[in-house]
């Protein structure tokens, strides 16, 4: 039985159920409310950014779910590289979005409780600014520098050591 | 940037130390969501800046992380000096669970066992080259209750008196964790090697290697050490009278400790086939073994290790005179694991142990022949024929009847494999 999105703009998506399971919000839903022809509102999505969220599940929805690890491992950033991305996802991710689209979709996954994807936005952030100085962020990002001169140069002395990339 | 700040930190999450430094200084916003959880600040590397890190850098930075700074990495940090750690050692490290400072002897003894006794909760210490004593070592013992992984590789304070001192007082209830020490160019002394294997019940791998003072005594010690499954052990000094030789004392260890998969006695003058004979048919699940710079070493020894440890992976004999292509031919033959062998500056190994290699060397991806005078290049050039894996090294320096025409043909048909023919 497929199953129906409604975007914020009010855009509809139907899609098979094990796309829909990609995303925890959903699968718990459905588990919950049953098998439904209803529309499922999704208020915090907009179309095209659910066009895009649907076009990662389709790809990914014979994948085994990723197993949920402790939060814990968030701060062990030792372990994390962004660099392990999988050649499709990068190219999902580079195909014409800007940052406010990149951004959008981070939230959307975030939204709908979909790890994998929003731990590829974020290494796809994170590998934007890796490297970069802080002048080049700001830009990157339309950033305004809004330190005091005194913080400024407290920042200066603490990282001074890691000026460079 | 419009994410939350628990987006923001997962994306920073992914970056590198340095980088999520600067990140602090792009604008408030930024700032705020990163030093707001102090634990975002628990691992931090200043390795990779080395002499770029400085006292108050390191200051500044695991203040962020508070008490739960967790993993401190200082290798190689010249300007990091005795003032950090005094100024660490004011604040609470309860946490702290890998601390590493290798190189560095900028740091005093006295200030490092200070810093030491608030650690607690150390799992793994690399002071390797650093100026840590015994008072510091002493502090490690009586306060890291959990510490698995000691290394202290090239201190030239450790003689290993700390751990005589921790078995006079503490009682026999108290017992290490120990698991894996090595105090490879350090004084470490014969007494206190028996003393660490009683305290440290699940002691795993020790390391000794170059350490002078460490004689065949210090092998009879360890027979206590029932669980150890990796010995590395140097130059066992033969103006030591001991009481036993070196071929009792290792019988009476290999018998206890039937577990060592990993063994190196190197620069052993007095060991000979008979004392060999014990680690070969004793220790039969030993995966590496170096025998190095044993001059009694024979090819009836090899012979004999190659019938009985069959799931050998690496084999080092280099210099040891008395073997030739005999012992060489039988390890080929009937040890089908081996993966490493380092066969150099043995000046009667000859052109036949090269052929055997390349008829039934299958599993062979690592070969030393430096310095074997009498190997030529016709049986080298047909190593490219070799049967199974591929050459991931080959090591030839100083063959002087290898043409340099042929490393270059070699060269250009093993393109993968990392040849060495230095010549002097």
């Amino acid at each position: 039985m497929p199953v129906i999105l409604q975007a914020s703009d009010g855009q509809q998506f139907t899609i098979s159920k094990p796309v829909a399971e990609r995303s925890m919000l959903l699968k718990n839903m459905l588990d919950d409310v049953g098998e439904n022809e209803q529309a499922i509102p999704l208020p915090n999505v907009s179309g095209p950014i659910l066009a895009a969220v649907i076009e990662y599940c389709e790809h990914h929805k014979d994948e085994a779910m990723p197993a949920a690890d402790e939060d814990d491992k968030v701060f062990e950033a030792s372990k994390k590289k962004p660099d392990d991305i999988d050649q499709w996802d990068a190219d999902f991710m580079k195909q014409g979005k800007g940052n406010e689209e990149l951004f959008e979709i981070i939230l959307a996954a975030n939204y709908l409780d979909i790890k994998p994807l929003l731990d590829l936005g974020c290494k796809t952030v994170a590998n934007m600014i890796k490297g970069k100085t802080p002048e080049q962020i700001r830009e990157m990002f339309n950033i305004e520098n809004d330190f005091t001169p005194d913080e400024e140069e407290q920042i200066r002395r603490e990282n001074e050591w890691a000026a460079d990339a | 940037m419009d994410l939350p700040p628990e987006i923001f930190n997962l994306v920073c999450s992914y970056l590198p130390f340095g980088d999520r430094v600067r990140c602090t200084g792009i604008c408030r916003a930024w700032r705020a969501a990163l030093c707001a959880d102090m634990r975002r600040w628990a691992e931090l590397d200043f390795s990779s800046f080395g002499p770029r890190a400085t006292n108050q850098s390191l200051l500044a930075w695991t203040a962020k992380a508070g008490p739960h700074l967790r993993r401190l990495a200082l290798r190689r940090t010249p300007r990091i000096t005795t003032a950090a750690f005094t100024g660490l050692a004011k604040r609470n490290s309860q946490y702290l669970q890998y601390l590493q400072l290798t190189e560095n002897t900028k740091v005093s003894a006295t200030a490092l066992e200070k810093f030491l006794k608030g650690t607690a909760a150390l799992v793994r210490l690399d002071l390797s080259s650093t100026s840590v004593n015994e008072a510091g070592l002493a502090s490690v013992l009586q306060y890291s209750r959990v510490l698995t992984h000691l290394k202290l590789d090239q201190c030239g304070n450790i003689t290993g008196e700390a751990f005589r001192a921790y078995a006079k007082t503490e009682s026999n209830s108290r017992r290490l964790a120990l698991l894996d020490v090595s105090v490879a160019g350090t004084h470490y002394r014969s007494e206190s090697v028996a003393l660490l294997a009683r305290s440290c019940p699940n002691l795993r791998r020790v390391d000794f290697t170059g350490c002078q003072q460490v004689s065949q005594s210090a092998l009879v010690g360890l027979k206590d050490a029932l669980t150890l499954v990796s010995l590395r052990i140097t130059g066992i000094d033969t103006s030591h009278r001991a009481s036993l030789s070196i071929n009792d004392s290792l019988l009476l260890m290999a018998g206890e400790c039937t577990a060592i998969e990993v063994f190196s006695l190197t620069k052993c003058p007095t060991l000979t086939e008979t004392g060999f004979s014990y680690v070969a048919l004793a220790w039969t699940s030993l995966r590496e073994l170096n025998v190095s710079q044993c001059q009694q070493l024979n090819d009836a020894a090899l012979r004999l290790l190659s019938l009985s440890c069959s799931g050998l992976h690496a084999l080092l004999v280099s210099t040891c005179p008395r073997i030739g292509d005999g012992g060489i031919v039988s390890i080929i033959k009937n040890l089908r694991a081996l993966s490493y062998l380092d066969i150099s500056n043995n000046a009667n190994v000859t052109d036949l142990s090269v052929k055997t290699i390349t008829q039934l060397g299958a599993s062979l991806t690592k070969l030393d022949i430096s310095n074997c005078g009498k190997i030529t290049g016709w049986a080298v050039r047909n190593l490219v024929n070799k049967p199974g894996a591929n050459f991931e090294l080959l090591r030839m320096n100083n063959c002087t009847r290898v043409h340099q025409d042929t490393v270059l043909t070699l060269r250009a048909e093993m393109r993968k494999t990392k040849i060495s023919a230095i010549l002097d």
